[in-house]
């Protein structure tokens, strides 16, 4: 008996011995303890929705103003269209990343902001008159790039620009299409929210198809792809043997191509935070999710490394040119500092963040071997 | 009676002694590794790394391309940046590029695959046309002494050798301590669920998992005549001064390092992931210890070789050791982490930064600093 006694205590002794041998995750605080599902309900309502509707506004201008611009095309309307684009293309930054449900399904994000536009296959869509703008080979025909093109791209000054649009009505309706389109794009997705919203909420499980995990992957996916490597890893050439500067955002006026990429930085920090749209209030978020599993990283806290390098990166962005074609043509080093320090967030993210959640990679690399 | 607990305790105790020994050596012997790199499924090999043997192959003729006067800007960079015009013309239309595999890993910093670029836009723009010239600070030229001759850039530097050791860090060291050996790339996607069902890469005979721990292990061995049976000393990259490091420094380590790849590759096909991540480790360690090495040595030799007054020659080592102290900043402790980070890497660059009127003393502290930070 007392062998068996001292057996049990033995065993214990283990077990106990090595609980604490574990580096990151604390064993009662199972990520699944977190409650993913209030977390949802924020994303949803306090930041998703909002945005959607926020920016649904700034298009409603937009086509607003084009309505006015296509009646008379003159430089006083040409100025309200072109502040009406910029306006509506920083408040797009805020949703590109939410590509789940209706978005994903018809490729909205592609219709809206694929970059460097086609020119050649834009402009044969302008002579032609005739175009399929749901057809894959019109994404780098479309959205907002497009309309870059067509607001500031398509002559070399102001007075010849607005020459296209008065002498040739196929400019007109370009511009009256591309607009359109977005804008019944952008109707098809927030409707559907109202429906899928109770989809979304109520997917809160830790498996590779609930919103938390897909829309985390979406996130990571979003700051890899979109904000880091297409704003800035590939312009500055980070993947080709030199700078790309036609590759940069908004390459036709440049001079915003910073201001773009600022917005969308602040957009994928609140998102981090669980920072509400109107920036009224917080949530459950990523971020609080990580504190709440005392994820650790190299000794201390993941969440707030996170922010301390996404603040990095946001300083390192401040220190650019306003435009990034200049800001290539001068020192294009300040941009690559900039790409390492957003990547620095991406291996945060999409390693030590994902491996305390226990949410698997759904997007694979195309690295090539 | 008695005794009837005995077994359990003995089972009880070893289990204690094998989960909590120390972090930094895992004790497990359920990987029995087989005794060579050798791995089949159904018969065949379900090894493979070509891309990895093109890629070296691509290496050597860069080097060489980069101390021959007759070499061009556009040649040069065709090579290096698109993957082609190679004289040995199984290198061309591979899709393999140099270029893309340059610091290019996540935690590698972008900064540094434009000194590559830039390195051929000062050989062919300033060296090659200099070199008839006598060299001098500023002045791109030729230098000998009854040692050697070198063609160097302005500042004294032979690019031949600062490129091909940059690269050693930058693409072999790189993918395979940072890319491909970690674990966010051997887990990445459905790696882990696909090698754990068996599940092949359509048309293949092995796992994207196996096939990654093979492609790291092929930026080493890739130039192998036979990868069972290992020489080390091929080509112009790590291969080459892995098996000087061997001979010299640190006697055995090209066994620890091949036998770590074996019983990690064993591991992936056991599924043990503990054993696998364990076996990267010491590959990584191990690794960049023959980076600090050289980056050490060659600093030294450039003291010794300079106060011996024999300047090509110091410059010459001194090349090498600026490109091997590049390599630093992508190293790997094992925890992710480099040895010396980016900005400190750059710091030592730029107190070598003028081959003409680098200090000495300079030169022998940093290359103290190796050896104290890398336990060499």
């Amino acid at each position: 008996m007392f062998k068996k006694i001292f057996l049990l205590f033995f065993i214990s002794f283990i077990l106990t011995n090595c609980s604490d041998s574990g580096d990151d995750i604390d064993d009662n605080k199972n990520p699944i303890s977190y409650d993913r599902s209030k977390m949802l309900i924020h994303w949803a309502d306090k930041i998703i929705i909002p945005a959607h509707t926020a920016f649904k506004e700034t298009l409603t201008n937009l086509d607003n103003s084009t309505t006015t611009f296509v009646a008379s095309p003159n430089q006083t309307n040409l100025d309200d269209l072109r502040s009406k684009w910029l306006l509506s293309y920083k408040s797009w930054q805020h949703i590109e990343m939410f590509d789940i449900g209706k978005a994903e399904e018809i490729y909205f994000k592609s219709k809206m902001n694929v970059y460097p536009i086609d020119k050649s296959w834009l402009d044969n869509n302008i002579e032609k008159g005739s175009y399929d703008l749901e057809s894959p080979n019109n994404y780098s025909s479309q959205g907002f790039p497009a309309l870059d093109y067509m607001l500031y791209g398509i002559a070399l000054d102001d007075v010849s620009i607005l020459n296209k649009y008065t002498k040739n009505t196929n400019y007109i309706n370009y511009l009256t299409a591309l607009v359109n389109k977005m804008v019944s794009g952008t109707d098809t997705v927030i409707n559907d929210w109202t429906a899928y919203r109770t989809t979304f909420i109520n997917s809160f499980e830790n498996t590779a198809s609930s919103s938390v995990n897909l829309l985390t992957n979406d996130f990571i996916y979003y700051y890899e792809k979109g904000l880091r490597a297409n704003k800035v890893g590939i312009p500055a050439g980070v993947f080709s043997g030199a700078p790309l500067k036609i590759n940069v955002e908004s390459y036709y006026i440049q001079d915003v191509s910073k201001e773009l990429l600022l917005e969308a930085m602040d957009a994928s920090i609140k998102f981090y935070n669980g920072t509400s749209y109107d920036g009224l209030s917080s949530g459950p978020s990523l971020k609080s999710y990580l504190t709440h599993l005392n994820s650790t990283k190299d000794g201390s806290s993941l969440s707030d490394l996170v922010t301390t390098k996404l603040e990095a990166a946001k300083t390192q962005i401040n220190s650019l040119s306003n435009n990034f074609v200049t800001q290539i043509e001068s020192d294009n080093s300040k941009l690559l500092i900039t790409y390492d320090a957003l990547q620095s967030v991406v291996v945060l993210l999409k390693v030590d963040m994902l491996q305390a959640f226990n949410i698997n990679v759904d997007y694979v690399d195309a690295d090539g071997d | 009676m008695k005794f009837k607990f005995l077994p359990l305790f003995v089972l009880c105790t070893s289990l204690f002694l094998i989960s909590c020994s120390d972090d930094d050596v895992i004790v497990d012997n359920t990987v029995t590794p087989p005794s060579t790199y050798k791995f089949e499924r159904d018969g065949l090999s379900t090894v493979s790394h070509g891309g990895q043997t093109t890629r070296l192959k691509m290496a050597s003729e860069l080097y060489s391309g980069m101390k021959s006067s007759s070499s061009t800007k556009a040649g040069l960079n065709n090579m290096f940046n698109n993957g082609e015009g190679f004289s040995d013309t199984k290198l061309n239309g591979t899709g393999k590029k140099i270029g893309s595999k340059t610091f290019a890993s996540p935690v590698a910093s972008a900064t540094v695959k434009p000194m590559f670029d830039a390195m051929i836009t000062d050989f062919t723009d300033n060296v090659i046309p200099n070199w008839s010239t006598a060299a001098a600070n500023g002045t791109a030229g030729k230098m000998t002494d009854a040692k050697r001759t070198v063609y160097i850039n302005a500042k004294g530097h032979e690019l031949t050798q600062v490129f091909t050791k940059g690269l050693i860090g930058g693409m072999t060291t790189d993918q395979i301590l940072n890319g491909y050996l970690s674990t966010a790339k051997l887990d990445g996607g459905t790696n882990k669920a696909d090698n754990d069902a068996g599940t092949l890469v359509t048309g293949k005979n092995y796992t994207n998992m196996e096939h990654y721990w093979d492609e790291g292990f092929g930026y080493l061995y890739g130039e192998e005549a036979d990868v069972t049976n290992p020489t080390l000393g091929n080509g112009v990259l790590l291969s080459k001064y892995a098996k000087k490091v061997n001979d010299s420094n640190s006697p055995g380590i090209g066994k620890i390092i091949y036998d770590a790849f074996i019983k990690g590759r064993a591991a992936i096909v056991a599924k043990n992931y503990t054993v696998r991540d364990a076996q990267a480790k010491i590959i990584q360690i191990h690794i960049s210890k023959i980076i600090g090495y050289k980056a050490h040595d060659y600093l030294n030799d450039y003291v010794t070789k300079a106060a011996a007054g024999t300047p090509a020659d110091a410059i010459h080592a001194l090349s090498e050791g600026y490109g091997f102290v590049m390599s630093l900043q992508v190293t790997n402790d094992g925890t992710g982490n480099p040895y010396f980070t980016n900005t400190e890497a750059n710091a030592m660059l730029t107190k070598l930064d003028n081959f003409w009127t680098v200090s000495s003393a300079d030169c022998t502290a940093m290359a103290n600093e190796i050896k104290t930070k890398m336990s060499l």
